[in-house]
């Protein structure tokens, strides 16, 4: 027999509270399943406390409008298209594994992504040909290196390994 | 002009899972077994929980329903994969009448269903529980978010969805940045099984970031209860494997995100074709 949506209400949920009436309609019955004690929770494990595209948005953003007009002496302000390739990068980062890297901008006109851990450091830039290159390094691993890789390639999966959270 | 990001780059999935219903709750017996499913999960579960379960009656004594207990009884656990800070990225699930893997670390399809389907195969063998609780039904939910770049008053359902999207009604695409919409169906899959789906699509505040979320929960009933770990995972002439359901349940959630966004997010989420 199909079971109903209300059924399923509950199904895969960490906690849950449910109100119904008892057998012979005296008593109200509440159940309860947690670890340790009765409350209410949503019923999955995945954090609403971070947005990682939107925070490097963010971030190109606010590069993106402090050197836009900034007038550096022997410096190359990056080009509006080194802003794009960078934000197109972005969305082709496997943000939920691999750290989130610290973004700058060289006085060459680069927009810099940097993730660097304990063992393990990754470099890599643009400058608006649509295009990027990279050096990465890690303990106990050969150093790779990239030239001229189209944005929408990505950053290859063995370098994600470098800096994977997971 | 605002438009929508997949939650973290190319992802738009902040977590999924694969399930196994039960016809019967975990009893105390799964605490025989509770041991040996710390030690088998040791080395990709660090963390272990014991879950408690308890009943508690607000009603005069005669009324108490049988088989109820105020005394906490061991009755499933919970094994977390931490992150380097502490938070959860994978989470193996004995609870109620259902075991569940959820993933917050997605991937893809190829990398992430070998491993549930690995996990969920080895926590039976240890449990041992499908000869006295039958399995009833596969479940396999995403939950993909999208999170708002621009102004919260410049949200728009619109700027995510088709406008001809058969799963959210039309009055939503131009409502900003506040409303949500549910609904349940049915649908048959192969064999003549009806698989219930469920879609929780809702739009609002998240910390300080606008954006949507869209839950999907699909629920394979099962032609006949399963009674062995072999029947579940292998399938027979009546029964589709555990991987053969999983993939068509895979297959509708793809449907419902293709039917529902545009084609701009489908592409930078790999679902254009």
């Amino acid at each position: 027999m199909p079971q109903t949506n209300i059924d399923f209400r509950n199904i895969l949920s960490s906690g849950y509270v449910t109100f119904d009436p008892g057998p012979t309609g005296g008593g109200l019955l509440i159940v309860d399943q947690t670890p340790y004690a009765i409350y209410v929770s949503v019923p999955t494990n995945y954090a609403l406390a971070q947005s990682p595209t939107k925070e490097l948005f963010d971030r190109l953003g606010e590069l993106k409008r402090k050197y836009s007009t900034a007038s550096i002496p022997q410096s190359t302000l990056p080009s509006e298209v080194a802003f794009q390739n960078a934000q197109d990068f972005v969305l082709t980062l496997p943000l939920n594994r691999i750290l989130k890297p610290t973004i700058h901008v060289a006085s060459d006109g680069e927009v810099n992504f940097q993730w660097s851990g304990s063992d393990f450091q990754i470099d890599l830039g643009f400058y608006g040909n649509d295009k990027f290159s990279f050096y990465a390094e890690k303990k106990g691993c050969d150093p790779i290196l990239g030239d001229e890789v189209p944005v929408k390639d990505g950053i290859p999966k063995n370098v994600v390994d470098f800096a994977t959270a997971v | 002009m605002a438009r929508y990001l997949p939650f973290a780059g190319k992802n738009s999935i902040v977590e999924m899972n694969v399930a196994i219903q039960f016809a019967l709750q975990f009893d105390q017996k799964i605490g025989d077994s509770i041991e040996a499913i710390k030690a088998e999960f040791a080395g990709e579960f660090p963390k272990f929980e014991p879950l408690q379960m308890v009943s508690i009656n607000l009603g005069p004594q005669q009324f108490m329903m049988p088989g109820t207990s105020s005394t906490p009884t061991l009755s499933g656990f919970n094994l977390t994969k931490p992150r380097a800070d502490g938070s959860a990225v994978r989470v193996l699930r004995a609870m109620s009448n259902v075991l569940s893997v959820h993933f917050l670390e997605y991937t893809s399809w190829q990398e992430t269903k070998p491993q549930a389907i690995g996990y969920i195969t080895r926590c039976l063998e240890k449990l041992a529980v499908l000869d006295r609780s039958p399995a009833t039904s596969i479940l396999l939910r995403y939950i993909d978010r999208f999170t708002l770049d621009g102004a919260p008053k410049d949200a728009n359902a619109g700027i995510l969805f088709r406008p001809d999207t058969k799963f959210v009604p039309a009055r939503i695409l131009d409502r900003g940045n506040q409303w949500h919409s549910n609904s349940g169906w049915f649908e048959p899959l192969p064999g003549g099984t009806l698989t219930l789906n469920q879609l929780s699509v809702s739009s609002g505040m998240i910390e300080t970031v606008g954006g949507v979320i869209v839950d999907h929960n699909s629920v394979y009933n099962l032609p006949n209860p399963c009674k062995s770990t072999e029947e579940l995972i292998r399938g027979d002439v009546n029964q589709l494997s555990l991987e053969a359901i999983l993939d068509l349940q895979h297959k509708s959630n793809a449907g419902v995100l293709k039917n529902l966004l545009q084609q701009e997010m489908l592409e930078m989420i790999g679902l254009k074709e």
